[in-house]
C-alpha cells in the first residue's frame, strides 16, 4: 500500500481547509472581531472531538479495512458511507470553484466546462494515488506560502485600527453561526481516519498530523481573518470574495492586480484536493474494481457537480451543514472511536484466554 | 544451431556457410599444418588482418610434428601457443556464428569435433571525441565511444578500483546486442542490480539500436510524462553518477550510456557547476529553474494573460500590447501556435542537416522569416519576443527538450482557451504525474517531494567539496515509498 509521511498528512488536511476558506463567499457570514474568539473556542472543539480517535489510533492501520475479514457486508457499508460523504465534498468544492470562476472570472470558461475539466483531472490525479497527491501537496503547499509572502511584501493595503470592534452581546447569533459553520468545516477528521491506512508506520503520525493541523489551521485563519477585518473592515460584507479583495491590494510595477494569480494557485489546490476527495472515495478497491469504481466516481461527481451548479445548491446551507456535521461525527468520530475500542476489547479478550 | 560440429571440415563450412545463407562476408581460409587440414572462418572487417596472421598464421606454420593428429593441432591451438589474449573453444554451429558476429577468428580442424575462437576484433570504430551534447568549459573532454569495450575502459579509468564492476549480458533477440551493466559494489544495492538484470532480460526486442530501446524497461511507468532513467555521453558524469549508487548500462555501438534512476533535479545540474564556485553553481542553476519554467509555460501564461486576464499587466504592457496586435490578421493564439509550430520545424531542420547549413537555416529562420513577418504585419513584435526567450531558454535544458516541447504546445492550448483556470488545471496535473514516476523505488521529485534534508545539499544549492565529502548520499538513501519525508 502507498505510504505517506506524517508531515505530508498535514499538508493535505491543510490544503483542504485552505480550498475551503479561499472560495467563502461574503454572503455567508458577515465578517467581525468576534470570529477571532470564535475560532479559537472552535479550535478547541475539534481538538476535544478529534481526542478519542487520535487516544486509540495505531498509526499506518486501516480502521475500517479491519472488518473486511469477519465483517464484509459492515466494511462495505462503512466504505460505501465514506464514499459518499467524500463524493458530497468533492461535489461542493467542484461547485464552488465553477461558481467562483463565473462570478469573478465571466467569460473566461463556462461554468460546466469548470465542473468538466475538474473532475476529470482530479479523477486522473486520484488514480495517479495517493503519494504522487502527497507529493505534489508539498509543492502546492509552498507555492502558496510564497504567494502569501510575495502578496503582503507588495501589498497597498492599509490597516485601520478602528475597524476592530467590541465584542458586543448582540453578536451572539453570528457566534453561534460562525462556531456551526467552522465546525461543520471539520471534515478533516474523516479523512484522517481513512488516510491513516496510508501513513507509515510511526505511531505518532497521525497525532502530529492532527496537532500541527490544529495548530497551523488557528494561526492561519486568525491572522486572514484579522487581515480581513483590518484592511477591508466591513467592506469585506460586499466584496463577493473577501479574500479575493484582501490579494487585490498587492501589486507591482509588471502585475497591477494579483487576482488571476490567486485564482491560478486557488484552482491548482482545487484540484489536487478533489484528487484526493476522489481518491478516498475510491479507497479500498483493488484491480479491476478500483478502475471501475474511479470511472464511476468521476462520473458521479461530473454529473453530481453539473446538477448542483445548475440547481444552485448550497453547500453552506441549514441541511448541508447537518449533512457535514453528521459525518464529521459519524465518521470521524463515533464509527472509529467504536470501532478502536472494539479492537482493544478482542486484544484484551484474547489476552486473558 | 545448437547441432554439433562435424569432424569433417568440409561438412562443417559447408554448414556454417548455410547458416550465413552465403553470405558474402563470410571468409574462409583452408591451409594445411603438420599434415591436417584447418580453416580459418572470419567475417569481413570484423578482425584485423595483421593481427591475425602475426597470432595465428604464423605460428601454426611454425607447428611441427610427424604423424600429427587432429587433437595434436587443438591442444596446441588452445594450450600450448600464446595466440590471443581471448580464446575459447566452439563445439556447435552456434557457437561459431556467436563468435564470428562478435569479431572472432574460428579455426576449424579436419577430423576434430571442436573448433577454436581467438579474440582478433579489429573492426574500425570513431575514435574518442568531445561530447557533442553534454558541452563544457571546464574538466573532462572525452565522451564515450560507439566501442563497448572503449566505453568500458573510460569508466574504469576513472574509477581504478576493483568495486566498479561490469556485468556484460546480451539482449535483442537477433541483433544480440552486447550490454555491460556498471556500478560499484556496496554503493548500488544488489537488490537494484539483480532487478535491473532481471529488467534487461526481459526484452524481447530484435535488434537494440539504442538507449531509447531499454529505457521502457528499465523504468516502466506507462503514463509517465518525464523518463525515470538518463543518458549520458560522458564518462566522468557516469562514474560520478555510479558513485551515488545508480546503475547504468553501456550498449555496444552507442556512445550513450542510460543511467537509472533518474532525478528530475539532476537535468538543472551541470558538469561545469563543480568546476567553480558554489555561489556561481547556484545562480547558474538557478537560472536553469528559471529557463525550464519559461520554456515550458511562458507562452501559455502569456496567451492566457493576454487573451483571459488582460487585467493583470500593467497599464503600459497592456497598451503596447494592444496597439502591436491590432495590426495583426490572425487571433492571438493561432498567431502563436503558427510561430511555434515554426520554431520547432527550423530547429528540426537545424538539427538534422550538416552543421554548416544547419547555420543558413538559423539566419533564414530566425532572421529573415522573423523579421518579414512583423514587418509585414502577420507576427506581432511581442510574441515574436516571447518566443525567442522560450526558444533561448528551452536550449538550456537539452535533456528536457522533449517535455519542454510538449509542455508548450499544451500550455498554449490551456491558456489560450481557459486562462489561467487552464494553465493551473495542466501544471497540476503535470506537477501530480512528476510526482508519481518512480524508477527503481526512488520517487522523481526527490530530493524535494518526497523532501531529504542531508540530499539538499546538491539541489539548488550545491555545497563545497570539503562538506561533500562527508557523508556522500545515495539514491537509496534518499526518501521513497514507505519513507516519505
Amino acid at each position: 500500500m502507498a505510504k505517506i509521511s506524517s508531515g505530508q498528512m498535514f499538508i493535505l488536511l491543510i490544503l483542504a481547509r485552505i480550498m475551503h476558506t479561499m472560495v467563502f463567499h461574503s454572503a455567508e457570514f458577515s465578517v467581525g472581531s468576534f470570529m477571532l474568539p470564535t475560532l479559537l473556542v472552535t479550535t478547541l472543539i475539534e481538538a476535544a472531538l478529534s481526542l478519542p480517535v487520535l487516544i486509540l489510533i495505531d498509526g499506518g492501520s486501516d480502521i475500517t479495512g479491519e472488518l473486511s475479514h469477519g465483517y464484509k457486508w459492515l466494511y462495505i457499508l462503512l466504505r460505501a458511507l465514506y464514499s459518499l460523504y467524500f463524493l458530497y465534498i468533492a461535489t461542493g468544492t467542484i461547485k464552488y470553484i465553477a461558481e467562483f470562476m463565473q462570478d469573478e472570472f465571466e467569460g473566461v470558461i463556462n461554468p460546466i466546462a469548470v465542473v468538466l475539466v475538474l473532475t476529470v483531472a482530479a479523477s486522473y490525479c486520484a488514480h495517479l494515488g495517493i503519494e504522487a497527491l502527497a507529493r505534489a501537496g508539498t509543492v502546492v503547499f509552498w507555492i502558496f506560502i510564497a504567494l502569501f509572502v510575495s502578496m503582503a511584501a507588495v501589498s497597498e493595503g492599509t490597516f485601520n485600527p478602528s475597524n476592530l470592534t467590541p465584542i458586543t452581546g448582540s453578536d451572539f447569533p453570528a457566534i453561534l453561526d460562525y462556531a456551526v459553520r467552522d465546525l461543520s468545516s471539520s471534515w478533516w477528521l474523516p479523512m484522517l481516519v481513512v488516510l491513516d491506512g496510508h501513513l507509515n508506520g510511526s505511531k505518532d503520525g497521525a497525532r502530529k498530523a492532527a496537532g500541527g493541523y490544529l495548530v497551523t489551521k488557528l494561526v492561519m485563519l486568525e491572522l486572514l481573518t484579522l487581515l480581513l477585518i483590518l484592511v477591508l473592515g466591513k467592506f469585506a460584507d460586499i466584496l463577493g470574495y473577501p479574500l479575493l479583495a484582501l490579494g487585490a491590494y498587492a501589486r507591482t510595477v509588471f502585475v497591477r492586480s494579483f487576482n488571476a494569480v490567486n485564482m491560478f494557485v486557488w484552482c491548482m489546490n482545487a484540484v489536487l484536493v478533489s484528487g484526493v476527495y476522489l481518491f478516498i472515495a475510491t479507497d479500498g478497491l483493488k484491480g479491476k474494481k478500483r478502475t471501475a469504481g474511479e470511472i464511476s466516481v468521476m462520473l458521479i461527481t461530473a454529473i453530481a457537480g453539473i446538477f448542483a451548479y445548475r440547481a444552485n445548491l448550497d453547500f453552506n446551507d441549514e441541511s448541508a451543514m447537518v449533512i457535514k456535521t453528521a459525518g464529521i461525527l459519524l465518521l470521524g468520530v463515533v464509527l472509529p472511536t467504536t470501532l478502536m475500542i472494539e479492537k482493544e476489547v478482542r486484544k484484551c479478550v484474547s489476552l486473558l484466554r | 544451431m545448437n547441432e554439433n560440429l562435424s569432424p569433417s571440415l568440409e561438412r562443417s563450412i559447408a554448414k556454417v556457410r548455410e547458416l550465413f545463407g552465403g553470405s558474402d562476408d563470410l571468409n574462409i581460409v583452408r591451409f594445411e599444418t603438420a599434415g591436417i587440414k584447418c580453416a580459418v572462418l572470419t567475417l569481413e572487417g570484423m578482425t584485423s588482418s595483421a593481427d591475425l596472421s602475426k597470432m595465428l598464421f604464423s605460428p601454426l606454420m611454425d607447428f611441427k610434428k610427424i604423424l600429427a593428429q587432429p587433437q595434436d593441432v587443438y591442444s596446441f591451438l588452445m594450450r600450448k601457443g600464446i595466440f590471443s589474449t581471448e580464446s575459447k573453444h566452439v563445439r556447435t554451429y552456434s557457437d561459431v556464428s556467436e563468435r564470428l558476429c562478435s569479431g572472432f577468428a574460428v579455426v576449424l580442424i579436419d577430423g576434430e569435433k571442436r573448433g577454436v575462437a581467438f579474440g582478433a576484433q579489429g573492426f574500425k570504430t570513431r575514435s574518442i571525441s568531445e561530447p557533442s551534447t553534454e558541452n563544457n568549459l571546464k574538466g573532462c573532454m572525452e565522451a564515450f565511444s560507439d566501442n563497448l569495450k572503449t566505453s568500458m575502459s573510460l569508466v574504469r579509468r576513472r574509477i581504478k578500483s576493483p568495486l566498479l564492476r561490469f556485468e556484460t549480458m546480451k539482449a535483442g533477440k537477433i541483433s544480440q546486442t552486447e550490454l555491460a551493466i556498471a556500478y560499484i559494489s556496496g554503493k548500488a544495492p544488489e537488490r537494484l542490480v539483480n532487478e535491473v538484470k532481471s529488467r534487461l532480460r526481459k526484452i524481447r526486442l530484435d535488434i537494440i539500436s539504442g538507449t531509447g530501446c531499454l529505457e521502457p524497461f528499465l523504468s516502466p511507468n506507462p503514463g509517465s510524462f518525464f523518463s525515470g532513467c538518463s543518458t549520458t555521453e560522458r564518462p566522468d558524469v557516469l562514474a560520478a553518477k555510479i558513485n551515488e549508487g545508480r546503475i547504468a548500462v553501456l550498449i555496444d555501438g552507442v556512445p550513450f550510456a542510460v543511467v537509472c534512476p533518474a532525478l528530475f533535479m539532476e537535468n538543472f545540474q551541470a558538469v561545469d557547476d563543480y568546476e567553480e564556485k558554489p555561489y556561481f553553481a547556484f545562480l547558474q542553476r538557478l537560472l536553469r529553474y528559471l529557463s525550464f519554467l519559461a520554456a515550458g509555460f511562458l507562452p501559455g501564461f502569456y496567451l492566457a494573460a493576454t487573451i483571459h486576464h488582460p487585467e493583470i499587466l500593467a497599464k503600459t504592457i497592456m497598451t503596447n500590447l494592444i496597439t502591436s496586435e491590432e495590426d495583426t490578421p490572425f487571433p492571438l493564439m493561432l498567431e502563436m501556435v503558427i510561430v511555434v509550430v515554426l520554431f520547432e520545424i527550423m530547429r528540426e531542420a537545424g538539427l538534422r542537416l550538416p552543421k554548416a547549413v544547419g547555420g543558413a537555416v538559423s539566419i533564414v529562420g530566425g532572421l529573415v522569416i522573423g523579421d518579414a513577418a512583423v514587418t509585414s504585419g502577420l507576427i506581432s513584435s511581442p510574441l515574436l519576443i516571447i518566443i525567442g526567450i522560450t526558444a533561448t531558454c528551452s536550449f538550456v535544458l537539452p535533456s528536457l527538450n522533449p517535455q519542454l516541447t510538449a509542455l508548450r504546445f499544451i500550455g498554449i492550448f490551456a491558456g489560450g482557451l481557459w486562462g489561467f483556470f487552464g494553465m493551473a488545471v495542466f501544471s497540476l496535473v503535470i506537477l501530480v504525474n512528476a510526482a508519481a514516476g518512480d524508477c527503481l523505488s526512488v520517487p522523481y521529485l526527490s530530493p524535494a517531494a518526497p523532501f531529504t534534508m542531508k540530499a539538499t545539499r546538491d539541489l539548488l544549492w550545491r555545497v563545497g567539496y570539503r562538506k561533500m565529502q562527508k557523508n556522500r548520499v545515495t539514491v537509496e538513501s534518499l526518501n521513497g515509498s514507505g519513507r516519505e519525508s
